[in-house]
């Protein structure tokens, strides 16, 4: 399984100092979606708004390999009722204020900065709802990303951009990517966190091409072959010092025979707890 | 270490709630409306989540009490559990509740009292003795210094005449049992299995030897202990390293104070056992043959485990009441009480 960390920002300033940090070149722009990429991550500016953010997502994911473990970092401006300019949160709670739902990122790692709950917004506001980071997309975002990841592996981060004291109207585009760039090595920690997550559970690439050899020999059905397959993962956890594919298999005479033959040595392995 | 606390609004200005956040000051505290928002979401990662469960405080809602299925009793003429906890921080690798529960974060309903109110209605309306057992969906006291569940639950049991309670666990955390006078209303069953299962299988938990030393204190306090051998799981050699093991056990114990023995092969409903392998399909504990037989799959060979482990226990400790928690499918299976 190969891992794609997928970063969404509403505006070409907040992208701006990801695509140097992370060294993104621009790519042709699909579904009238512009993003960006080098080998690991891909960066969609979305525009502004919920449906913008979850389409973003969409097409990000569109592009992605099923046997893909997607990563999702939705990194922008937000306002705050009293929280200085230029300081970042990380969700952990996002209160969709249109609809009243409700999502709980799970935060399993080391946040290198505070957390906080961000409430999502229909229309821009200067009427911060209490404590919370307010934004345009962090709802439609989470909802969207954890379609095709989990809770744990989709996060929104918030840097500050405004707040009762400083108003929105003050902002250009200059100042919103600068904002962006103070806190670059917050969100490229957290990209690192998500990263070694993801590999903490990623499951052993099988060895896709050993059960070929059988394929090309006999013809199996895609069922028979789903069952080669498995019988093929028990072998090597039950018999890891014997080789695969048995070379006694030679006298079958069909794919039933094989996976019968199989079977019966599976079977009757026993399990070894000082293998490890 | 707790990272995240989330609250139920219900609970949020529980004593127990206030207790358990204070002891948490680095915590992030989430409110939120219920715990199943959390708990019971789609698109969790189990595995992520064991690393670093968070802990949710909510308030359980009745029913309170399950009746307990009749092949899992200890005698007595009724049996509920009751969960106070969902989950364990303890990683063992054959745990069905990896298989039951989407989340690995902890779930701790906080309004023990309520449980208690229930018990003590219960056991009124039982004629007979009334078991209670604690440790199904979680262990009994890993958690102890955290939520104070033997603290507060046995002292009550001590008032009820006709009720004992179970208290499930592979922890050492017995100071606050042998920190009280001993009584015949609790139970401390302790899960215990060979040196190389532990090593292997039961990741985070404390050695036999150490569960052994707590066994024995208990014992020696004058609680009635429980021992439970369940899962036996059978691997190469294993039918030696068993009878070495209970050879162990028995050593250290006093045989005549056992309250129960019980006894199980590793056995899982269907659908948690499909889910233990998609989490960890790594994982050669279930890569080896299942009966599969009414919706539970049973490793291949438990039966033949289950008739040494009840010779072993026949000439160990022949006092002791022994229940088999699992049916073998032979009628020569040994008689257990």
């Amino acid at each position: 399984m190969t891992v794609q960390l997928n970063f969404v920002t509403a505006l070409p300033s907040e992208a701006r100092p990801l695509i140097d940090h992370f060294r993104l070149g621009q790519q042709h722009r699909t579904n009238g979606i512009t993003w960006y990429a080098n080998d690991t991550i891909r960066l969609a500016v979305s525009g502004v708004g919920k449906s913008a953010s979850a389409f973003a997502v969409g097409v990000l994911s569109g592009m992605s390999h099923a046997r893909t473990r997607a990563l999702w970092l939705n990194v922008g401006i937000a306002g705050h009722r009293d929280a200085a300019l230029g300081s970042i949160g990380i969700a952990h709670r996002i209160d969709d204020l249109a609809t009243a739902q409700v999502y709980y990122p799970g935060i399993v790692f080391n946040a290198p900065c505070e957390s906080s709950r961000v409430a999502c917004f229909d229309r821009p506001t200067t009427s911060y709802d209490g404590d919370a980071l307010c934004d345009m997309e962090s709802a439609a975002f989470f909802a969207a990303a954890t379609r095709t990841s989990g809770v744990e592996f989709a996060h929104v981060l918030k840097i500050v951009s405004d707040n009762s004291a400083e108003h929105l109207t003050m902002l250009n585009r200059q100042i919103i990517s600068d904002l962006i760039r103070g806190q670059i090595e917050v969100i490229a920690a957290v990209a690192d966190e998500l990263l070694h997550l993801a590999s903490r559970v990623a499951v052993k690439p099988r060895a896709e091409s050993s059960t070929t050899a059988l394929e090309q020999r006999w013809h199996f059905s895609v069922t028979q072959a789903l069952q080669l397959h498995e019988l093929q993962r028990r072998w090597m956890l039950l018999r890891p010092d014997s080789a695969w594919p048995p070379t006694d298999l030679t006298t079958c005479a069909n794919a039933n025979e094989v996976i019968e033959r199989l079977g019966h040595v599976v079977d009757s392995a026993v399990l070894r707890i000082d293998a490890r | 270490m707790i990272d995240s606390i989330y609250v139920e609004e219900a609970v949020a200005d529980h004593p127990r709630t206030r207790a358990i956040v204070q002891r948490y000051p680095k915590s992030r505290v989430v409110e939120c409306d219920s715990y199943t928002a959390i708990f019971n979401r789609r698109q969790q990662n189990f595995r992520v989540q064991k690393s670093r469960p968070a802990l949710i405080l909510a308030h359980k809602p009745g029913p309170r009490l399950h009746p307990v299925p009749a092949d899992q009793h200890l005698g007595a003429a009724h049996n509920f559990y009751f969960s106070h906890l969902l989950n364990c921080p303890f990683d063992c690798r054959y745990c069905f509740l990896q298989g039951m529960f989407s989340s690995a974060n902890y779930v701790l309903f906080v309004n023990y009292e309520a449980f208690v109110d229930d018990i003590r209605a219960q056991s009124r309306e039982c004629d007979g003795l009334a078991h209670y057992f604690s440790g199904y969906d979680c262990d009994s006291l890993a958690l102890e210094p955290l939520t104070g569940f033997a603290e507060h639950f046995v002292s009550e049991f001590a008032q009820i005449d006709n009720a004992v309670l179970e208290l499930r666990t592979k922890s050492i955390q017995v100071r606050s049992l042998l920190a009280q006078p001993a009584h015949e209303h609790c139970v401390v069953a302790m899960s215990l299995a060979p040196a190389p299962v532990i090593a292997r299988f039961e990741h985070g938990t404390p050695g036999l030897e150490q569960r052994i030393g707590a066994l024995r204190r208990l014992q020696l306090h004058g609680w009635p202990i429980g021992l439970r051998f369940d899962p036996l799981l059978v691997f190469a050699g294993g039918e030696v390293v068993y009878r070495e093991f209970f050879e162990q056990v028995f050593a250290a114990l006093d045989p005549d104070g056992i309250h129960s023995v019980t006894l199980g092969g590793l056995r899982l409903p269907r659908e948690f056992a499909k889910r233990m392998v998609r989490l960890y399909p790594d994982e050669a504990l279930f890569a080896g043959a299942f009966d599969d037989t009414g919706g539970v799959r049973t490793a291949a060979g438990s039966d033949s485990l289950l008739r040494t482990a009840l010779a072993a226990l026949r000439r160990h400790a022949p006092a002791a009441p022994v229940f088999l928690q699992h049916a073998m499918d032979d009628s020569e299976t040994p008689a257990a009480r």
